[in-house]
């Protein structure tokens, strides 16, 4: 539902648009399921200025630095261990990500 | 036309937990969050919890259920004033939103409160992505859950400072290891205080109350 009221937020409000494309950032590491919020938003965008439009997510990968070596990693499983030096100590530098990229309108019709 | 947005989501939800963290700071009051699956001993663990501390400290408790007044039945029993947010009849959210959290407080009298702690919905997902204004993030696992559950859910076990594994009396009837559960979670963060009890019989029970002291007097004192 945010996402929704994030979108209306940054509709121009002079003329009557389409939303034609959404674009969404989400990191690995969140609570988010692409395809469940691609549904959700289908059904959630009915009978608004958002209805039909393409749903694009990018996923963002979940990297990792370690705070011992200072290698990067991406880390494909949630395992938290640095594979260069095996130190526990990782920050996380991606991944936590969930926020609306860009919106795409089409002027002149509602 | 593309419009540049860059909004996070969460946004909304994160200004009113950065709100609620303020006035706890302002009023030297700790917060936790308990989380966990349904059935975990969330209930149990408070009740004992209350009971030990609340001649130390001033307690109070937020409790989030779905459709019942169950939970905070039991924990009003232990005398400490208590608000429970009730969502549906029917089965409502299955996480506790700041904006929620931000309501209860008013019905707290936060003046003569050290410690508030939130009893959230049993639910290991969606209550990790939502920052309450807490202090600290406390994670309740129990041995019948079974010891891949932090793999299955990481986000959880990375977010929280402090893992219990509860009913560990149960330990010679199943077929999980202790030792598998904490490898587990300390896998996914190794830096979180773990701590293995039976709220039921009490073992291991004083390293965590121990925990909830020391948290609490250092926020505020």
């Amino acid at each position: 539902m945010d996402v929704l009221k994030i979108v209306k937020e940054h509709l121009p409000a002079e003329q009557p648009v389409r939303v034609k494309k959404i674009s969404l950032k989400v990191g690995k590491l969140t609570a988010v399921v692409p395809d469940s919020l691609k549904f959700c938003m289908e059904v959630i965008t009915k009978d608004t200025e958002a209805e039909g439009a393409e749903i694009l997510i990018e996923e963002v990968p979940l990297m990792v630095q370690c705070q011992a070596c200072g290698e990067k990693t991406e880390l494909a499983e949630p395992v938290f261990i640095c594979p260069k030096c095996n130190s526990p100590n990782l920050a996380v530098i991606s991944g936590r990500e969930l926020f609306v990229e860009s919106i795409e309108v089409e002027e002149g019709e509602s | 036309m593309e419009i540049k947005v860059v909004k996070k989501v969460l946004g909304v939800n994160q200004a009113i937990a950065e709100d609620i963290r303020r006035l706890l700071k302002e009023k030297k009051i700790f917060m936790f969050n308990m989380m966990s699956s349904p059935g975990a001993g969330k209930t149990l663990i408070l009740e004992k919890t209350i009971s030990a501390l609340k001649d130390e400290f001033k307690i109070g408790i937020i409790v989030g259920d779905i459709c019942t007044t169950k939970d905070s039945e039991r924990l009003s029993k232990t005398g400490v004033p208590c608000v429970q947010i009730n969502t549906e009849p029917f089965g409502g959210d299955c996480h506790l939103g700041a904006n929620l959290i931000q309501a209860a407080l008013q019905d707290l009298n936060l003046d003569k409160l050290d410690i508030v702690i939130v009893e959230n919905v049993g639910n290991l997902v969606c209550p990790a992505e939502f920052e309450i204004g807490e202090d600290k993030k406390v994670v309740v696992l129990s041995l019948p859950e079974g010891e891949d559950k932090p793999l299955k859910y990481p986000l959880m076990f990375r977010v929280s400072n402090a893992s219990i594994i509860n009913k560990i009396d149960l330990e010679p009837a199943l077929d999980v290891s202790r030792k598998k559960f904490a490898e587990n979670i300390k896998k996914i963060n190794p830096q979180i205080a773990l701590f293995e009890i039976s709220a039921k019989t009490g073992e291991g029970f004083n390293k965590w109350l121990d925990w909830v002291r020391k948290s609490a007097k250092a926020k505020i004192s």
